[in-house]
């Protein structure tokens, strides 16, 4: 299933302990991270015809409400194709949680967040610092979610 | 560790990008994205093979409704008509000849010469998952004839119940019904779709002779998807196609047409550079027998509507399948293919009928060895024609172009990354046991550098052969003739060597390739040559002498302007090397340019792109040296054409989930090659064909309809 996750001192090369960023749309502004307020956050990469990024996403918007880190999902589609989602994900797709829009070209972006194998659902949870220190490619869990930003929260 | 785990999974899923008959983006329970067309411009899938993948959505905003229409006007990528009477047209990729091109569908090759010759037309769009382009020889490992590259159709796997109905209405009469359903089941889904296209015939310079031809077409599939049956994974999809086409005399009167076989019906003064006479035109060396009104020697038209048009109903039945099963660490893949066409056609007196089958087998297994990923297989092709006829005096001249060739065949393809990923090399080889043109071997070469996460760099290298046939190679060279002589005893060969280098950040996204082609053995057919005995018309059927090459590059800069608006400008340029006329028959630019810009906001979105096309040198490709063209008028056809722009424009507005309306203008500002010379064009014996293509062959197109989906 490609599941593991990274501590903090065991960067990969997909993952080096640098900050990371991204300027991506909202659908009315760009959104760049390094001008948020550090905090630790949960980037998850879906895509609308991808089924067990369906599933997942009402749990993550439940855990963006429970506010215990900041939580965005990024589409890697066309507004116009993720409006063809199910009901209860475009709802899940509400703030607190930051829906985003990916690039054109997804590549550069999957691998600079550690995956350059390009599978999804992935998920990579950032410090406050901007740094990947954990990652997911599949389905998650609140299990595991709750434990890497625990774990997040540590380094 | 974690990183030793990983590594068999990457290679898996890059392996998988890398086949297109393995492309199947859901693997298990992760699917596979970053291949995916995300916006409105092809992008390159991360794959090792540079491939452009043109998502359903992007088919969409351009406003096609047939394979040809969807894959025109991108760089490195265009759809050239080779008659401006029965519209045949090519998918052309780096500029080579269109038959070099192959389409599979569904990662299986089931399209010849013969089918593809008026078959890309009828292929529809619905239930596409996207398109996949990969120019260059070698670059799909079960298509060695793919001498130009190949495109993939992909057909969508439902995962919910879905009904989807488009209705456009265009200019020229024409009518497009699109619809689609689907039936999603616990581990499967069964899909149906239907399309019916139909436009008139246009004749912009009205001289009653079409330049755009009409047609009618209807073509139905049934598609299923089981996801576990004996642990097997299957997929597979049936379809069936219907047209009827007509080009030169006007309307829909086919039997009319085919019986009016004298006198003028014709007004050839009309139309840029027309004729000083509506009755004839005139010989540009004075041998003509007729004295035109203004006392010109010159030729009077008498073979009625039948002598200048050509009508082609097309009867296709199209089955494939593949499954996949594990096996060991990795898979076992079985595909089969079966398509049955047949051509009934009149072309300007002679009557041509071809049927023709077509079978691919195939069985595969990818295995990781060590660390590297082997794949190896099987396939096992059979293509056959069978023709009957008659030249245009009625005398038959059943059988003279028909063929059966069967080619078993055997791949062996190896990736390995190095360097923790940093590169990925992809090294295969086939070898093809072809019955009449004997063992062939085709190498090719992919190497991946990753230069940092944004930028890397493709290079690939590989050789591609195919088997001539005489369906149309050039021009229509089988029609009006008693015999095909045959001269060729070698498969064309083709040596390509490609670099692309892309990069792809968050707003800026940019790729630039430059491909060398080289062409041995590119087959000939010579329709104007005599039999030395009987004196009859016959056909030479031989390979060029001398080799011909394709240089060219392209690059495309994608820019996102604001988060509603991205802009792409792209261009490329070619180099064109031949000496024998014919090798090359067909006009192509040196240089192309494009301009699109997109537009994505709530409910609307829209499209505006243009399309520039440089002079493309006419005398060169058409052998002026030693077969000038004439207007009817007796003047000299351009030895250049002139750069023209066409620009196109589509916009929708999705009322809301269920509702959506869109309009667009294709050819904005109404360029037509009609206006500037004619398609038509004669010898300096005053002989015509229809064949001095260079510009659109219908101006501006206004259409728009309504969309719902359930």
């Amino acid at each position: 299933m490609g599941l593991f996750a990274l501590s903090g001192g065991a960067a990969s090369a997909e993952t080096a302990p640098t900050a990371l960023d991204f300027e991506l749309s909202d659908g009315s502004s760009f959104v760049r991270l390094s001008t948020l307020p550090p905090r630790i956050t949960v980037i998850n990469f879906w895509r609308s015809d991808c089924p067990p990024c369906l599933r997942e996403m009402p749990m993550l918007a439940q855990l963006a409400r429970q506010d215990k880190s900041r939580f965005v999902a990024i589409a890697l589609q066309r507004p116009h194709e993720t409006a063809a989602a199910p009901a209860g994900v475009l709802d899940a797709l509400q703030p607190p949680l930051q829906a985003l829009h990916g690039p054109t070209e997804p590549r550069g972006i999957l691998a600079r967040f550690g995956n350059p194998a390009g599978a999804l659902p992935y998920t990579v949870v950032l410090d406050a610092q901007r740094r990947a220190c954990a990652r997911q490619i599949g389905e998650v869990t609140t299990r595991w979610l709750d434990a890497a930003i625990q774990r997040c929260n540590r380094t | 560790m974690n990183q030793v785990i990983l590594r068999p999974l990457a290679a898996a899923l890059a392996l998988a990008f890398a086949l297109p008959a393995m492309a199947d983006k859901q693997l298990g329970d992760v699917t596979v994205s970053s291949g995916k067309s995300v916006g409105a411009k092809p992008v390159l899938r991360d794959e090792i093979i540079a491939t452009e993948s043109l998502g359903a959505r992007e088919l969409e905003k351009t406003g096609a409704t047939m394979l040809t229409e969807a894959l025109d006007k991108r760089p490195g990528i265009s759809v050239q008509t080779e008659c401006s009477i029965c519209n045949v047209r090519n998918v052309v990729l780096n500029n080579l000849p269109g038959r070099y091109t192959t389409l599979l569908i569904d990662g299986i090759p089931i399209f010849s010469s013969v089918s593809t010759a008026y078959g890309l037309d009828s292929v529809a769009l619905g239930g596409l998952e996207r398109i996949d382009i990969s120019r260059g020889a070698g670059t799909s490992l079960i298509a060695p004839e793919a001498l130009a590259g190949s495109v993939n159709i992909v057909t969508r796997r439902p995962t919910k119940d879905e009904f989807l109905a488009n209705q456009q209405l265009g200019s020229h009469g024409q009518w497009n019904t699109d619809l689609f359903g689907a039936k999603a089941f616990t581990g499967g889904a069964l899909t149906a779709n239907f399309n019916h296209n139909q436009h008139d015939t246009v004749d912009a310079d009205d001289n009653k002779v079409s330049e755009y031809t009409g047609y009618k077409r209807n073509l139905g599939g049934i598609g299923f998807f089981v996801d576990d049956i004996g642990g097997f994974k299957l997929r597979g999809r049936l379809d069936i196609v219907d047209e009827k086409r007509m080009g030169g005399a006007m309307g829909t009167g086919y039997s009319g047409v085919k019986a009016d076989g004298s006198g003028n019906p014709f007004n050839w003064s009309n139309g840029k550079n027309g004729s000083p006479d509506p009755r004839g035109w005139v010989t540009p060396d004075g041998s003509g027998g007729d004295t035109l009104s203004n006392g010109q020697a010159g030729t009077f038209y008498n073979d009625g509507l039948a002598g200048m048009s050509e009508i082609i109903f097309t009867d296709r039945k199209q089955f494939v399948s593949s499954a996949t099963h594990k096996l060991g660490e990795g898979s076992l893949r079985l595909a089969v293919g079966y398509a049955k066409h047949k051509q009934d056609s009149f072309y300007e007196k002679a009557v041509y009928k071809a049927d023709q089958t077509q079978y691919y087998l195939e069985t595969s297994t990818q295995q990781p060895l060590g660390a590297t990923l082997v794949t190896t297989g099987v396939t096992y092709r059979y293509e056959d024609l069978s023709s009957t006829g008659t030249d245009a005096s009625g005398a038959a001249n059943d059988g003279i172009d028909n063929y059966k060739y069967r080619t078993p065949s055997a791949f062996l393809q190896g990736y390995h990354a190095f360097l923790d990923g940093v590169v990925e090399v992809n090294g295969s080889v086939r070898y093809d046991k072809h019955n009449v043109f004997g063992g062939i071997t085709s190498p090719r070469l992919n190497v991946l550098w990753n230069h940092n996460h944004e930028l890397s760099s493709r290079f690939a290298a590989g050789r591609g052969f195919r088997a001539p046939t005489s369906f149309f190679e050039q021009d229509h060279g089988i029609l009006d003739t008693t015999r095909i002589v045959r001269q060729v005893d070698k498969a064309e060969i083709s040596d390509n060597a490609s670099y692309a280098l892309s990069y792809a950040e968050d707003r800026l996204a940019w790729v630039a390739s430059l491909n060398y082609n080289r062409v041995k053995n590119m087959a000939l057919l010579d329709s104007g040559a005599t039999d030395p005995v009987s004196g009859l018309p016959i056909t030479l059927f031989t390979s060029a002498k001398k080799p011909v090459s394709v240089v060219g590059g392209d690059l495309t800069v994608t820019y996102k302007l604001t988060p509603q608006l991205e802009a792409t400008i792209a261009g490329e340029h070619f180099k064109y090397r031949f000496s024998e006329a014919g090798t090359l028959a067909f006009a192509r630019p040196e240089t192309r340019a494009y301009l699109r810009l997109d537009y994505e906001s709530g409910p609307w979105t829209g499209m505006l792109r243009g399309t520039w096309t440089g002079p493309m040198d006419l005398a060169k490709f058409y052998d002026y040296a030693n077969n000038p063209r004439y207007n009817f008028d007796g003047t000299r056809k351009m030895d250049k054409s002139p750069s023209f722009w066409v620009a196109d424009l589509r916009g929708e507005y999705r009322i809301n989930k269920q509702w959506g309306v869109f309009l667009g203008v294709d050819n904005i500002f109404d360029f037509k090659q009609s206006d500037k010379e004619s398609m038509l064009w004669i010898d300096s014996s005053g002989s015509i064909d229809v064949t001095q293509i260079w510009g659109p062959n219908r101006g501006r197109f206004i259409y728009g309809g309504v969309k719902f989906a359930l």
